[in-house]
């Protein structure tokens, strides 16, 4: 289909062509949004049994308007006894806690990893890369044991710490990093540059795209963790919202409703910073222009 | 190539400094940690010294256990408990879920940081908390503090080589739940407790059993360990040789795995494993009015205390469990209780605390029965008419009903999971390979003959590890 | 001043090795130093990890034979590499066709981009019992078009044995984790400059050559991480199984990650999970490795 779109250019009275160019348009539009209302299944899923009794969460088969449709949920919820609120506040603080840090961090680090040439550093590179590799669960007691011993523990520090020193964005933004054009900042060093000059005024401002799919990660994922808060956080009253939904539970198993209605009030922000970061990945087309 | 070997020395230093930092701080750590349980074993006046040289308010403890916050007979005992012992405890709140339960504290207590003084523990889990040196036995400080461990609690106590890390606090005796509505709708009689044995109630559900109206007669977590081999421990057959070895090749383990999935498969009086993996069907799903009966530990009974979370038009009747053909009436049973974390500061309150729970508890819980065995018949019948019964007089259930379910000494009382060495290894293989038959993947003879070898191999290692 | 007076490359050498300072020491205290204690559990016969260090008693390699002899991790990690090349494979194809469309090619794309973003955030209880409703063996939808489209015996999914239950996890697990792939191609896209695009309009180049000669190359260094990390996506399945299957039926989802999950936390044996890590880790960096001398032919820098 790609050569049908292109002929348009060629021939002068391609009418007929880009006629066609948009219906194949057209139907590969029908064809991927179909697919992706598909994906709006399971928040709706989570939407209608926020309304529900927890007995007729899984009740078959499914109903999407909830009978009986109950409010109890989001009472029970916002009732004293759980630290909803509390919660909620904790999370937004260490998100941006750790987003600060991790722009500080990520970014002259990546910058290092892509730009400048020292001794050892690919050798650094891949050891950094190995610690990906290994199954976080087979590192939760030794990290347990150093959080402790630096008596972070129970403390919202040892999320945004172990955060920040992850490897993965780095090696994101790293590889973001060299796609800008060597000439650019060589350019810049001949002129007298320092590197730290190149990084804040070069390299920063043209890898936008890249910081704020950072951002948008450390947001998502944070917001969603839940062995880590939970494992390294006893006081409920410092717990994270993702850890907080999950302790609706009895001992004899999950309280679904409670946790889908709890969900429902969680991921509202996810979506809106996600709704409010998609403008920049289309301004990004307009100022990458700057570069070729 | 010198900065090379600069830098890499430079980096080796680095590691090394941080591992011997940390090792430091592992030393340190674990000699106070030493420190402080010797002083509290310390018979002498240390810790009277201790308590007198803290003038500030009472002895500070933590405590921890399985259920939400906001549980009512939790406040209400964390009440009686400050009342009665003068200390300022804090309920640490993990998850009442058990895997996450079991999950967190391990974590933690393997290194090093118990999130608690006291804490809850699951029968089948506490042997691994003892065998990771978090758990502290409490033979002498129950001496100092004049209690008889072993006629207050006798069995339900966790012992291992002759010592005591765990008292009970809770008693599970299983019993049958049945919905008064459905028998009445089908016009089936209600059954009784005499004689009540797997035979009567697979003929009394397939009466109930009507597919058109989605109604089982019977529900049971196919899925679960314990009902693999449910009839078996039932029947009495030990789960290990006198070898030490698994009995797991006896033919009445075949026998228990082809009974629990026949229900489903031959009899079809409930939705088979594979129903109810498919179809996600919840342990409470009796709790929806579209099951006559269901077989379940007591705690089961939080069905029909709690109206908010299972609003219902229908009202229940209670059995005992249902037990095999021919042998003696034989009901499952599982204990929980509760251990002291090795780390505590406070031994001796840790202890007190731990144990006025054991013995004292059930007063506010209404789905448990008593774990002492110190009671007078009297008292247990004055609980079970004051306490107990207010919950369940609703829906006509009598006193009677009860004390022939959890207070009959005709009953045997056999456990409800595989318990011992490489307990762990051999429940999961259970589960595992006892699905693979439900669903026809295997036969049960080879599942069992599976089980089998994984259980003698996991207890080899075991008795390994332990010399 | 002595900074100034140094060789350019000299000042780039020290600049290098201020910039990666910080990280350094943080990653050695929270990453690198709790990695070690990993490996050297694997050493020893720790069941259980204390800090009481006078119990400890190193075996050698003593762990890595006798995990190379259970039946159960050679099946499991059978199952690991089947569930990684399927899922790696689909997520790379799928999420860069996607991406290069939901780039203003098609109609809707804002809209698109949040729908299937919508997966990656959503809550993972949810999304595992939505696709169990779907995937019902008897009364699921999915099943029930297969009947009507004639199929007499539709597949049991995620109840069915390890030739079914495993793809469709795959599937499942491609379309939870889409959003990641999905979104860093989005950004990846943006910087691409425009100009090398009108060039080749005036060239006379059609869409597919100038998706092969300018979009590909220029994303490399984007594919070549995607590449990376979904490979340790793929082995680091852990929740999605968990909450679909619980690594049943009997065994038939029970791959490494769920495997050394029981082994440290269920049954005991914290040396033997360490000891899977490692060789799961050795695998990984070996595939590692084979990328990164191969990225110097297709990564374009």
């Amino acid at each position: 289909m790609g050569s049908l779109l292109i002929k348009k250019e060629n021939s002068a009275a391609g009418s007929q062509n880009s006629k066609k160019a948009n219906t194949t348009k057209i139907i590969i539009s029908i064809i991927i949004t179909v697919f992706g209302i598909l994906n709006i299944f399971p928040f709706v899923f989570m939407l209608s049994s926020a309304f529900k009794l927890n007995v007729n969460v899984f009740e078959y088969p499914f109903r999407l308007i909830p009978n009986p449709l109950v409010m109890d949920n989001f009472k029970e919820i916002l009732s004293v006894q759980y630290h909803f609120v509390k919660w909620y506040s904790n999370t937004i603080v260490l998100v941006v806690i750790t987003i600060t840090l991790r722009v500080l961090i990520v970014g002259i680090t990546a910058y290092a990893l892509a730009r400048l040439k020292f001794r050892g550093r690919d050798q650094l590179f891949f050891v950094f890369l190995l610690t990906l590799m290994i199954p976080s669960d087979s590192l939760l007691v030794p990290r347990y044991m150093v959080l402790s011993y630096l008596r972070l523990t129970d403390t919202m520090w040892s999320i945004a710490l172990l955060f920040t020193f992850e490897f993965f964005l780095v090696f994101l933004v790293r590889q973001f990093y060299l796609t800008i054009p060597n000439e650019l900042t060589e350019a810049a060093i001949i002129d007298g540059c320092n590197h730290f000059e190149v990084f804040f005024r070069i390299i920063l401002p043209l890898s936008k795209p890249a910081m704020i799919t950072m951002i948008l990660f450390t947001f998502v994922w944070q917001w969603n963790d839940f062995t880590d808060p939970f494992i390294f956080i006893s006081s409920s009253d410092k717990q994270m919202i993702a850890v907080g939904i999950r302790s609706f539970a009895t001992e004899h198993g999950q309280r679904y409703a409670m946790q889908m209605a709890g969900s429902t009030l969680t991921l509202l922000p996810v979506i809106g910073v996600f709704l409010f970061v998609q403008k920049y990945f289309i301004e990004g087309i307009t100022t990458s222009g700057i570069k070729g | 190539m010198k900065k090379a070997r600069k830098i890499l020395c430079l980096v080796v230093a680095c590691l090394m400094a941080l591992s011997l930092l940390a090792a430091c701080g592992k030393t340190t750590v674990s000699e106070e940690k030493q420190a402080s349980t010797q002083k509290a074993d310390d018979k002498s006046s240390t810790q009277k010294e201790a308590d007198t040289a803290k003038p500030s308010g009472p002895v500070k403890l933590k405590f921890t256990f399985p259920k939400p916050v906001d549980n009512p007979a939790m406040k209400e005992y964390i009440k009686y408990a400050k009342e009665k012992l003068n200390y300022d405890i804090e309920f640490v709140d993990i998850n009442p879920v058990a895997q996450e339960y079991d999950k967190k504290l391990s974590i933690s207590m393997m290194a090093g940081d118990a999130p608690a003084d006291v804490f809850y523990y699951y029968a089948a889990i506490l042997d691994k908390y003892i065998a990771a040196d978090t758990v502290l036995p409490l033979n002498d400080i129950a001496q100092k503090a004049n209690v008889n461990l072993q006629t207050k609690y006798g069995t339900g106590l966790t012992v291992k080589d002759n010592k005591v890390y765990g008292l009970p606090q809770t008693r599970d005796i299983w019993v049958t739940l049945y919905n008064k509505k459905i028998f009445d709708d089908a016009g089936v009689p209600y059954p009784t407790a005499e004689g009540w044995t797997w035979s009567k109630y697979i003929e009394t559900a397939k009466k109930l059993t009507n597919p058109s109206k989605g109604i089982y007669g019977s529900f049971m977590n196919l899925d679960w360990d314990s009902f693999q081999y449910m009839t078996a421990h039932q029947k009495g057959i030990p789960d290990y040789k006198a070898d030490g070895t698994s009995n797991f090749d006896d033919p009445a383990f075949i026998e228990a795995l082809k009974f629990a999935h026949d229900l489903a498969g031959k009899e079809k009086i409930q939705p088979s494993i594979l129903t109810l993996k498919s179809k996600q069907l919840p342990w409470d799903s009796f709790g929806t009015g579209k099951y006559a009966m269901t077989v379940n530990g007591g705690w089961s009974t939080c069905f029909v205390m709690d109206k908010k979370t299972y609003p219902r038009d229908w009202k229940y009747g209670v059995l005992p469990m249902p037990y095999p053909d021919g042998s003696k009436p034989a009901s499952s049973m599982v204990i929980g209780g509760l251990a002291v974390a090795k780390g505590t500061k406070n031994a001796e309150a840790a202890f007190k605390l731990a144990e006025l729970f054991a013995s004292d508890s059930f007063k506010f819980d209404t789905e448990r029965m008593p774990t002492r065995l110190d009671m007078s018949k009297d008292e247990i019948n004055s609980y079970i008419t004051t306490n107990f019964i207010k919950g369940h007089e609703d829906d006509g259930v009598t006193v009677e009903d009860y004390i022939k379910c959890w207070f009959n000494p005709e009953i045997t009382l056999t456990p409800e999971k595989v318990n011992g060495p490489g307990a762990s290894v051999i429940n999961s293989t259970f589960i595992s390979e006892g699905e693979l038959y439900g669903i026809g993947k295997k036969s049960a003879e080879d599942a069992m003959k599976n089980v089998k070898q994984k259980a003698d191999t996991a207890i080899a290692e075991e008795k390994k590890a332990n010399k | 001043m002595k900074f100034k007076n140094l060789s350019v490359s000299r000042q780039e050498e020290l600049t290098g090795y201020l910039f990666m300072l910080p990280f350094f020491i943080g990653f050695m205290i929270f990453q690198g130093f709790p990695f070690l204690i990993t490996v050297f559990t694997s050493f020893t016969n720790m069941r259980f990890i204390t800090k009481d260090l006078s119990k400890i008693k190193f075996v050698g390699f003593d762990n890595y034979i006798s995990v190379l002899k259970d039946p159960d991790f050679i099946n499991a990690f059978g199952r690991s590499l089947y569930f990684s090349v399927l899922y790696v494979v689909l997520i790379m194809m799928i999420s860069m066709a996607l991406a290069y469309f939901l780039n203003d090619k098609i109609f809707g794309c804002k809209l698109n981009r949040t729908l299937y973003f919508l997966p990656y955030i959503s809550n993972i209880v949810a999304i595992s019992v939505v696709w169990q409703l779907l995937l019902d063996n008897k009364e699921g939808p999915v099943n029930m078009v297969l009947k009507a489209i004639g199929i007499v015996n539709p597949p049991d999914w995620l109840v069915g044995n390890t030739q079914i239950v495993i793809p469709t996890i795959v599937i499942i697990s491609v379309w939870y984790g889409l959003g990641l792939n999905l979104v860093t191609y989005l950004a990846a896209l943006q910087e691409v400059p425009k100009s090398l695009y009108e060039s080749a309009d005036i060239d006379g180049a059609n869409e597919l050559q100038k998706f092969m000669n300018i979009t590909v190359p220029w994303i490399s260094p984007t594919t070549f991480f995607l590449l990376i990390t979904s490979v340790i996506a793929s082995m680091q399945n852990f929740a999605v199984i968990m909450s679909l299957t619980n690594g049943g039926p009997g065994n038939e989802s029970t791959v490494l990650s769920i495997y050394t999950y029981q082994q440290a936390f269920n049954f005991n044996r914290m040396q033997m999970g360490a000891t899977q890590s490692v060789y799961m880790l050795i695998v990984l960096a070996l595939i590692a490795i084979i990328q990164w001398r191969g990225q110097k032919k297709w990564v374009h820098y």
